[in-house]
């Protein structure tokens, strides 16, 4: 027997202490139950950071859904508040006021006051004279204050906004926000540069 | 469709008479004739056609779904002549409503005077004789915007120049229509004229009444109705050209047509 084997048959037999108090033997046997201990707990906090995730998930599809509801809201506000602005003057004209406005426009006017919402020329289809002519005369009932313009897609509109009448307060609303998605996206940026600033 | 309004600085002139036997001879001449009462401070046009109306003007001018189809009374059949009517209430709370009516009822009653008018005119009438509130009332006003024609009816006997004169150059000078004067129940020297024509001498002094109110007026003098003792011992119970159609006075409601029918 060699001292090498001498020494081996030695290390059997005698139980060899570490510096950190454990048997040399005992080692692999405390890797392996460390390892165990640390598998465990990356699957312990996988599946929390899994339910976590799913939780914020189940918060964002709440926060989209909020955000549409209110955009809705938003819309249908801002909507009505343009339009209740137009109907509900606290001017309202009366045969009066109508007397005040020059003869030549006297025709053009009870019509934009009857349909409240037209173009030039479904204003010169009632009254039977020209489009440019009405476009002209409804300009200068928008130089007096009794209309306003506005552009809707291809066309002008002209909105009697001295007019009285809440029976078309479910006409198209006048909102630029013309997609929740663009709403949303608008939002985001705003918070963004809301947080950017305030980290600054 | 043309529209001829009556009115006058004060009440009491015969207006609603006037405008309802101007009514009832257009309608004998065949026109599709329309009254409207719009007198609501002082309705009589009911009495004096013998109608008890279930809707009224003021019923439309505070109910939307209300058209014009709905307060027309027909009188086709009982009279054989195509003349409708429209009446004012007078039931004191529907008056009482015209009376308290803030500037946004005054607005939606002018669109609904001026959507019943275009009903008038969709539906084939070749008339509409108004009968107005005397002076400077928003229901007179939104009646005289929608006229093709004002008759300012004065009382020959009784009326006040300064302040009509002031109602004229101020509100008539804003109105699109052809402003007329018709002089009523005017008294000459020869009361009633004999069978309803004036003597020579009558007619210089109606002719000089007649250019004073020009001159002051600035408006032409349509005709001057005679004062007619069976006119008013009829008063306002009935449509007097109808049932006499061939009194002096019905020919001078006549003369009073074709003059205004001319003027168009």
């Amino acid at each position: 027997m060699g001292q090498e084997d001498r020494l081996n048959e030695k290390d059997k037999k005698a139980p060899v202490e570490t510096r950190s108090g454990y048997l040399l033997q005992e080692i692999p046997e405390i890797i392996a139950q460390n390892l165990q201990d640390v598998r465990d707990d990356i699957q312990k906090t996988n599946s929390s950071l899994q339910l976590m995730l799913a939780g914020i998930h189940k918060e964002i599809e709440e926060i989209k859904k909020l955000t549409r509801q209110s955009h809705d809201i938003f819309r249908q506000v801002a909507g009505s508040k343009v339009l209740r602005k137009h109907i509900e003057t606290e001017d309202p004209v009366d045969s009066l006021d109508f007397l005040e406005v020059p003869p030549h426009l006297r025709r053009t006017f009870e019509t934009i006051m009857l349909l409240k919402r037209a173009t030039a020329k479904e204003v010169a289809d009632r009254t039977g004279k020209s489009r440019p002519l009405e476009s002209d005369y409804l300009n200068q009932l928008a130089d007096r204050k009794f209309v306003v313009k506005k552009k809707e897609g291809k066309h002008v509109k002209f909105i009697f906004i001295r007019a009285t009448e809440v029976e078309d307060e479910d006409e198209e609303n006048n909102t630029n926000y013309n997609a929740t998605e663009e709403f949303i996206r608008m939002r985001k940026m705003e918070v963004t540069n809301a947080s950017n600033s305030s980290e600054r | 469709m043309k529209i001829i309004a009556f009115h006058s600085y004060k009440g009491g002139t015969g207006k609603t008479h006037l405008s309802a036997n101007l009514a009832t001879v257009l309608a004998q001449k065949g026109f599709k004739t329309a009254l409207l009462d719009l007198d609501f401070r002082g309705p009589n046009l009911q009495t004096l056609c013998g109608i008890d109306a279930n809707i009224t003007i003021n019923d439309l001018l505070f109910d939307p779904d209300l058209t014009g189809e709905d307060i027309l009374v027909s009188f086709e059949s009982q009279y054989k002549i195509p003349l409708f009517a429209a009446f004012a209430s007078t039931d004191f709370r529907k008056m009482g409503d015209i009376v308290r009516a803030d500037k946004k009822q005054r607005q939606r009653s002018l669109k609904r005077i001026l959507r019943l008018r275009d009903e008038l005119s969709d539906s084939g009438f070749d008339y509409t004789i108004i009968d107005t509130s005397p002076g400077v009332q928003m229901e007179s006003i939104d009646g005289l915007v929608i006229s093709d024609a004002t008759c300012l009816v004065l009382k020959a006997d009784d009326f006040d120049i300064s302040g009509t004169k002031s109602m004229v150059t101020q509100l008539y000078s804003l109105l699109d229509s052809i402003n007329y004067v018709v002089l009523n129940r005017v008294v000459a020297e020869t009361c009633p004229p004999e069978h309803g024509v004036w003597s020579k001498s009558d007619i210089e002094l109606v002719n000089q009444f007649e250019k004073t109110i020009t001159e002051e007026m600035r408006m032409r003098v349509l005709t001057s109705i005679p004062c007619f003792c069976e006119v008013a011992r009829e008063g306002s119970r009935s449509v007097f050209s109808l049932d006499h159609p061939d009194h002096p006075f019905s020919h001078h409601i006549k003369e009073l047509a074709t003059r205004i029918l001319e003027g168009f």
